[in-house]
């Protein structure tokens, strides 16, 4: 007991090996945080062409697909924005291809591009800011864009995305408030400075800033564990996730309804980004995106209508072009998930949001036949 | 420098183990040194203003001292209250008064060109200046002996664990800690330990995963939340700034505990207060004594007695209109002192008249049945939670609106925040509460048992594996801007 009350082995030396042990055993259950999301059936798929990337899972590597880009002859771009139903290729097999890089195929004859971004859970403000930072900086020939119903009940600008300027004038639609150019060139430079995990209070060149900033760095080079922490993160908060379906009883066919005040948030976006490409005089189409409806829809039929009439209404309001694919891809090309429950792993669940390579080439094929409509 | 960084994680080690190692007296330059570094980690510059307070208030506090003559005695005390104050007003409060001067003036039709002010704030100015006033005062009011050992003075103002946000520690309290040397026990370094890492917890688990969600909830436009957002926002900022605060006076009272330095607790359970009376014994306890001994009593006429370790809620308070003005005063004072905006005097306001609310209905008697408490603490507790809004708002027209909200009935029938934010809320709420009756009911039962030995290495395992998961220095401490 005496041991038990005063040791420092006991109280002090005890408990950070164990938290460090205990890190060490779960090192090799954790994934990447997105894989976590997508689940173990989904792929997450981005092509390239020769070393460069023509799909971009972050702004920051807009420099590699340029390079690549110019190399090519600088021909004019179809930007495709989306989430991660544009990276994701359920049933993966070493050959299949997303429709990013089946319509890429398909443009070659025309002397035209195609470049894709994609974030999981992507919602509109997220997109918008996208495209107000990469249209300036590329020869854009028309805009893709889906809008999911599930996205538009995601709200954060997500720190790869997140700046002052840019965020700040999208919530307050102040876009054309600043240049379009002084922004980008400050996402630029500040998404450069805060993908770094440790940002706000390592940039800079206070004492504290240089220190910290060369502690995490060596950190992370020489222990594996920190090197791994954000996987750790995304662990921890998937377990939550998963506790929350759990308790409440929350599966992927559980219904959705719109979060009014997110939904305004995120409207005000896709109005943003009409009068954007509206006044920059660059196409724009907006798109349903493909929904497995077979069974009934994880979305309140009410909303789910009303969201895609006011889209239509305003879309021809602003001269951009509207489709509505939701019926496109038949039953056969959807997959399943792993139930995103506590005990999940080996239960299987519909996935309404990913689909397989052959889903990805009818929409592939889709979209050139629209964009030669529109060009 | 940041104590959710790991630069301060290798900081800590060496000046505690260089603490003991030492002699007395150099253990005391090599703290005051230790600290100034600590400091100077942020903006080395400022350093030489810290400094400055500690000389002005150590010279002054002789003097006042030595001197008989009572109008001389007051003459310097306004001398170093001006200096301090004056300080304290142009690094705070200038910009804010330039600003809200052209409002004036404009109102009246005047337009005066002033000039555009960008000064940043020291950190800690608010904490420091605070303690060295409160030495000087009590010198003056013959309470405590000025301290001739310098560097005695200088630890007492920079001691690294309370310098940058608190607790606001008394020199009657600390610097005879200084010169008593205790033996070298492994009890200060465990019980240290355990506080250390369970303000690290609360800090990078908890307030800095919940900021994120109450920094987005607050940057929507009004016109998107609800009035259930509201509340839910003034809630998740509620507890985020309790876990962010509490954090930091339990790694700062860790800290000095392994040193063998003890500093009174700063927080009890603050959201289990049964009334805005019974919150303030709770909640930032050092400010609620000190602004009770150096402002409350002497703005209501009441004779200052030495310290004890009260809150100004436990005053026996005057009744009449001069008592109420006075905690009107105060508050507002203590609000300002947040910060250089209206909301914050709002804030300390809006106490004011919870406490006298309070005291009006005549519930100013502790104890009573337990429902009645329970009664208490299920209107305390929403009552204290709205607060947190002026607090947080970004000026008074958009707190203005949150509250507007929440008096309009339709404003309760719909939601603009995720699902989550309101989950989120509900199991920090229900935490908040087990923790209280573990910490009540059952902690009691198993102190000193091997079962509570083993349940504490268990949490103390896990929490170092969270901490070192989640430890970013992606925000500092709310309390470090005021």
């Amino acid at each position: 007991m005496r041991f038990l009350k005063f040791s420092p082995v006991f109280h002090v030396l005890l408990p950070i090996a164990s938290g460090i042990f205990l890190l060490y055993a779960f090192r090799n259950k954790v994934g990447t945080a997105e894989d976590i999301g997508l689940g173990k059936d989904t792929y997450r798929y981005y092509p390239y062409a020769g070393k460069y990337p023509i799909h971009l899972k972050s702004p920051r590597q807009l420099s590699q697909f340029t390079i690549g880009w110019k190399q090519r002859g600088e021909d004019s771009v179809y930007l495709w924005l989306g989430n991660s139903q544009l990276h994701g290729i359920n049933q993966y097999s070493p050959g299949q291809v997303n429709a990013v890089e089946a319509l890429q195929q398909q443009l070659q004859p025309y002397n035209t591009e195609v470049m894709g971004a994609s974030y999981p859970n992507a919602n509109m403000q997220e997109l918008l800011v996208s495209a107000l930072y990469f249209v300036p900086l590329l020869k854009v020939k028309a805009l893709i864009v889906p809008v999911f119903f599930d996205d538009m009940r995601e709200d954060n600008i997500r720190q790869a995305l997140q700046l002052p300027g840019v965020a700040a004038a999208v919530k307050e639609r102040r876009i054309y408030v600043d240049s379009i150019q002084n922004i980008a060139a400050k996402f630029l430079q500040e998404t450069g400075e805060k993908d770094d995990a440790v940002a706000a209070y390592t940039t800079g060149s206070s004492p504290q800033a240089v220190t910290e900033r060369w502690l995490n760095r060596t950190l992370r080079d020489n222990w594996q564990i920190w090197k791994k922490r954000p996987d750790y993160r995304g662990a921890a908060f998937n377990f939550l996730y998963l506790c929350r379906n759990q308790l409440l009883g929350i599966h992927a066919g559980t219904v959705r309804h719109v979060i009014p005040g997110v939904y305004r948030q995120n409207y005000m976006a896709i109005s943003a980004l009409l009068q954007f490409c509206r006044d920059q005089n660059i196409p724009l189409v907006i798109y349903i995106p493909p929904i497995r409806n077979d069974i009934p829809l994880p979305y309140n039929s009410n909303d789910y209508s009303k969201f895609k009439n006011d889209i239509e209404r305003d879309c021809r309001a602003e001269g951009a072009r509207f489709i509505n694919l939701e019926n496109l891809l038949p039953p056969g090309v959807w997959g399943s998930k792993s139930a995103t429950r506590l005990n999940g792993k080996d239960m299987e669940e519909i996935d309404f949001m990913h689909f397989r390579a052959q889903g990805h080439q009818l929409l592939a094929d889709t979209m050139f036949k629209i964009l030669q409509a529109v060009r | 420098m940041i104590f959710n960084s790991v630069t301060f994680l290798l900081y800590l080690p060496v000046v505690v183990i260089l603490y003991w190692l030492l002699p007395q007296k150099t253990r005391l330059w090599m703290l005051a040194v230790m600290s100034l570094l600590f400091y100077a980690f942020w903006k080395p510059q400022y350093t030489l203003l810290l400094l400055f307070a500690a000389v002005l208030d150590y010279y002054i506090a002789i003097a006042i001292h030595r001197q008989q003559d009572k109008r001389r005695r007051r003459r310097l005390l306004i001398i170093s209250l001006v200096l301090n104050l004056g300080i304290l007003f142009y690094f705070k409060y200038l910009v804010f008064f330039t600003e809200n001067l052209g409002d004036v003036l404009s109102v009246l039709g005047m337009q005066l060109q002033l000039p555009h002010l960008e000064i940043l704030l020291p950190v800690g100015i608010s904490f420091y200046t605070f303690e060295t006033i409160s030495y000087t005062v009590d010198v003056y009011r013959r309470h405590l002996e000025p301290e001739r050992n310098f560097i005695s003075y200088l630890n007492f103002l920079v001691y690294f664990p309370h310098l940058i946000a608190g607790p606001v520690l008394r020199a009657s309290h600390i610097l005879p800690q200084y010169k008593k040397r205790l033996p070298f026990r492994w009890q200060f370094i465990n019980d240290g330990f355990s506080m250390l890492v369970y303000g690290l917890f609360l800090k990078v688990v908890l307030a800095d995963n919940i900021a994120p969600i109450a920094d987005h909830g607050f940057a929507m436009p009004t016109n998107a939340v609800s009035a259930l957002d509201v509340w839910t926002l003034a809630f998740l900022f509620g507890f985020q700034i309790y876990f962010d605060f509490a954090a930091y006076s339990y790694i700062a009272i860790g800290c000095a505990r392994m040193m063998g330095i003890h500093f009174h607790d700063n927080f009890n359970f603050p959201y289990m207060a049964v009334s805005p009376k019974a919150f303030w014994k709770r909640w930032h306890i050092s400010l609620s004594t000190w602004i009770r001994d150096y402002l409350y009593l002497p703005l209501a006429g009441k004779k200052v007695e030495l310290q004890k370790p009260q809150a100004i809620s436990e005053v026996q308070h005057e009744t009449n209109a001069k008592g109420y003005l006075a905690l009107l005063a105060t508050w507002a004072i203590m609000g300002f002192w947040h910060g250089a905006n209206w909301t914050f005097i709002v804030w300390g306001v809006y106490h004011a008249l919870l406490v006298a609310g309070y005291r009006v209905l005549g519930h100013n008697k502790a104890g009573g049945s337990r429902i009645k408490k329970i009664t208490g603490w299920c209107i305390s507790l929403p009552l204290l939670m709205l607060g947190w809004i002026p607090f947080r708002s970004e000026n008074v027209t958009v707190m203005a609106a949150y509250f507007k909200k929440l008096c309009i009935p339709q404003q309760y029938l719909w939601l603009g925040l995720r699902e989550n934010n309101y989950l989120i809320a509900a199991v920090l709420l229900l935490l908040v509460i087990a923790a209280y009756l573990f910490h009540t009911y059952i902690k009691p039962y198993l102190s000193g048992t091997i079962w509570g030995y083993w349940l504490k290495y268990v949490a103390l395992s896990a929490a170092v594996a969270l901490v070192i998961v989640f430890l970013r220095p992606v925000s500092q401490f709310i309390y470090f801007q005021f």
